[in-house]
């Protein structure tokens, strides 16, 4: 393997072991897989502390389904009971009470048709001030979306984490709910995975970001003035897995005053924030704040004031470690300066 | 190991050393098509630790085994034997930048495209570039005399270090060179020292040679339905006193493997040029009208060129992928680094392609062509089902003939990648008694061989490269 993926990845950027490269990573599957390589520390560290971050793919030449190739592995530890305690205990959680918090309330069962926002477990229980925001910024660009109070979570954790089995029983499960439905979400991690992970349980439902549904509004949202210098964070998983790049950079530049600055990496090549959706955040804490500490510094390099983004584990994982510096997600950020006569 | 793994411990602090089974899996690995594990992993932080290591390990006769960014392609940072893998990434500095004295001293783990980033702003760069640009390090570039599609104006690697800190076999640590331009004094033992993979010690410190980066470059693209014609066109553009800053061949196999990669569009036709000239405008764009009237006396399908840095980024995006996007060409067939590295003189560069074709034909494999045309180096893949035992043989023979054919064109085995493991059964064929010199010295320096040994051959001709196969082959 040639080793080009060695440019690319956070995670080597940060540990410069060879069992975080992304050629390592390739290697521990195969050893694991085919070669009886039996599950070590170091094994379980870098397979989970991998950001699943897609950039390495996006490099490689010959195309090696990196990405793909780690979540297999990740199956395979999981079976064999090798899962970091942190991120196993996420998935009890999910077992017990259908969210990764743990937190219990009544859910409907009624089917919808018509546009429904998925906020996932994250806005719901964590970043509810995302959920009440989207919905205001929908409601002003004319779409009356329901909120799928049916479901909790997408079941990204599940399948981030390697257990298939949950994940498949959680998306029959939500398949229910999202039958003739335009879903909306303001999570990526959400938005990807029903797109590309429902394939085989419902075929790939209609969904969008919600910052592609309000760019097309984007002539009834009027903003107040604001002289600020802003940096926009491309979450990995909107911007590099699913190319959604123009429409959140159309919605900030549409606020008047507004200098949109773009950092080192940007763009479908952006620069992870160390969530991995949680699960590296989960399993090797360190290590994600370090990777997201690099981007803050990318931030800075670029006389940004403030940091935007549109994923709410990109939000928290890059507030950790802001030192100061103001991190917003995007419909909070657009939502607090709407002008109200509009 | 564990006592080993303790004591080295001692030495680099125990983050920075690793005999964990995962961390030795992913270090018996190269872009070779070998695979050998270490015992113990240390990432060192200075020269003095290495010396420390190195030290402990001729002591004990244990192997030590230099390794930068692990894209060798012939299995030379691969332990051929165990021990120890020292891995130079962490020694990743800029030492001292003297632009006006011509010269920077770095680390050996710093990764070539950050040592040009940070000459850039000076108006200067370190022109040797290999395809592996973005993640292959100064001290593996220095380890096999690395080059690349500049060559042709700029030379290779061993051309720009005035000097190097060594540490030796028995942990002294040495200077060579100077942190001049020229030196008369003495043996010039950093010539020696470059190229000689890790066999003779481990480079803690290189000082380099810059240049002055051009004003301005162009790129053109000739394609040619005839692979030969291309070559024609190389011996002319050389003789009529044109010195581009690259001149490369692709051959059809290798042009489609780019475009199914990375959907480039390349004209997918038998040969294909890309000619660049750097230096003052006028000069260049002088250089390229010339080179446009001697290429259209081949009769190209098609001549264009630009000096547009998107054009010209893309163009190179393609010939750099290359080598990694063989693999993805044919279901099921593998590209491997073999009969990869030829140099012949540049006359001869027609006759080599012809002869390579034949063998292909002949062993019934499928052989990309490619290479800096400009000095006479061609990269042959060559690409088979690597599960099945008799496709070895076959590749083995195709590598017998093509090697064969360079050394009697007046070549050698190898114009940058070095030998390592999987050229070394070819080192007698090249060298004859000049083998046995190398093998002196080698004595001399590393008498209880510890440096990298099973490697060029040093200390002991194997008889084939179908060994230590990182590939279950079956029957």
């Amino acid at each position: 393997m040639c080793g080009f993926c060695r440019e690319v990845c956070p995670a080597l950027e940060e540990r410069g072991w060879e069992s975080y490269a992304p050629r390592g990573l390739v290697s521990i599957g195969y050893g694991l897989l085919r070669r009886g390589l039996r599950p070590t520390k170091v094994m379980i560290d870098s397979v989970f502390g991998c950001t699943t971050c897609g950039r390495c793919v996006a490099k490689c030449p010959p195309q090696i389904k990196i990405r793909d190739i780690v979540l297999a592995t990740r199956a395979a530890l999981f079976q064999d009971k090798s899962a970091p305690k942190s991120v196993t205990n996420l998935l009890s959680n999910l077992a017990k009470t259908g969210n990764i918090y743990g937190r219990t309330r009544n859910k409907l069962a009624q089917k919808h048709s018509g546009a429904v926002y998925f906020p996932g477990c994250n806005i719901r229980y964590r970043h509810p001030e995302i959920l009440e925001s989207s919905v205001k910024l929908l409601n002003h660009v004319g779409v009356n979306a329901v909120v799928m109070e049916e479901a909790d979570c997408c079941g990204a954790p599940a399948l981030l984490a390697g257990n298939l089995g949950q994940f498949h029983s959680i998306a029959r499960a939500n398949s229910r709910w999202i039958d003739s439905t335009q879903l909306i979400f303001s999570c990526p991690i959400g938005l990807q995975t029903v797109i590309e992970g429902y394939r085989e349980t419902k075929g790939s439902p209609s969904a969008s970001h919600l910052t592609e549904i309000l760019s097309k509004g984007i002539g009834s949202i009027h903003f107040h003035e604001t002289r600020e210098t802003v940096t926009y964070h491309d979450p990995c998983y909107l911007a590099r897995l699913l190319k959604v790049v123009d429409p959140p950079r159309n919605l900030l530049s549409s606020v008047p005053g507004l200098k949109l600055v773009e950092m080192a990496d940007s763009k479908e090549n952006t620069r992870c924030c160390g969530s991995g959706a949680g699960i590296t955040e989960q399993s090797t804490r360190t290590l994600s704040q370090e990777i997201a500490a690099t981007r803050i510094k990318q931030a800075r390099e670029v006389g940004a004031e403030r940091v935007v983004t549109s994923c709410p584990y990109c939000l928290d994982q890059l507030r950790k470690v802001s030192g100061g510096l103001p991190v917003d997600e995007i419909s909070v950020f657009l939502a607090s300066r709407l002008q109200s006569s509009h | 190991m564990r006592g080993h793994e303790r004591a080295l411990a001692r030495i680099v602090g125990k983050d920075n050393v690793s005999a964990d089974k995962t961390e030795l899996f992913c270090y018996s690995f190269d872009a070779s098509i070998h695979s050998s594990s270490p015992n113990v992993v240390v990432r060192p932080a200075s020269k003095k630790e290495v010396s420390r290591i190195v030290r402990y390990a001729n002591r004990r006769r244990i192997p030590v085994v230099p390794r930068g960014a692990g894209t060798a392609l012939c299995g030379h940072s691969l332990p051929w034997h165990g021990g120890i893998v020292i891995d130079t990434t962490r020694m990743n500095r800029i030492l001292e930048t003297r632009v006006e004295d011509l010269y920077v001293v770095v680390g050996p783990g710093i990764v070539y495209s950050a040592l040009n980033s940070a000459l850039k702003p000076l108006g200067f760069f370190f022109p040797p570039e290999p395809g592996s640009a973005d993640v292959c390090t100064i001290g593996g570039m220095v380890a096999v005399n690395a080059s690349g599609t500049k060559a042709v104006k700029y030379g290779a690697t061993r051309d720009y270090v005035l000097g190097l800190e060594v540490v030796l076999p028995n942990g002294e640590i040495v200077r060579t060179g100077s942190r001049t331009v020229k030196n008369s004094s003495g043996y010039q033992l950093c010539r020696l020292f470059v190229g000689s993979e890790g066999t003779l010690g481990v480079i803690t410190e290189v000082t380099l040679r810059v240049a002055p980066l051009p004003d301005y470059t162009a790129t053109a693209l000739a394609s040619y339905e005839d692979l030969e014609a291309a070559g024609r066109t190389v011996t002319k553009l050389i003789k009529n006193r044109l010195v581009p800053a690259a001149l490369e061949i692709m051959d059809k196999t290798c042009i489609q493997a780019v475009n199914k990669s990375l959907s480039l569009n390349l004209p997918e036709v038998d040969g294909l040029l890309i000619i660049e000239f750097d230096g003052h405008r006028s000069t260049v764009e002088q250089d390229m009208k010339k080179a446009e009237q001697i290429c259209r006396t081949e009769n190209p399908t098609t001549f264009t060129w630009s000096d547009d840095p998107a054009k010209r980024e893309r163009l190179w995006a393609g010939r750099k992928a290359v080598l990694p996007s063989m693999s993805r060409l044919k279901g099921g067939q593998v590209s491997t680094s073999l009969a990869d590295d030829m140099i012949v003189p540049i006359s001869k560069i027609p006759q080599l392609i012809r002869s390579i074709a034949k063998t292909a034909k002949k062993q019934n494999l499928t052989i990309g062509t490619y290479g800096h045309c400009g000095d006479g180096n061609l990269h042959a893949k060559v690409l088979f089902n690597v599960r099945e035992k008799g496709a070895w043989v076959k590749a083995w023979r195709a590598c017998n003939e093509i090697y064969g054919t360079s050394i009697a064109l007046g070549g050698s085995l190898s114009g940058e990648h070095g030998i390592g493991f999987t050229r070394a059964p070819f080192m007698e064929m090249e060298h004859g008694t000049e083998l046995n010199l190398m093998r002196t010295i080698k004595a001399a320096i590393d008498p209880c061989n510890i440096m990298n040994p099973g490697k060029l051959s040093l200390d002991h001709a194997p008889k084939t490269f179908v060994t230590k196969l990182r590939y279950p082959v079956g029957r």
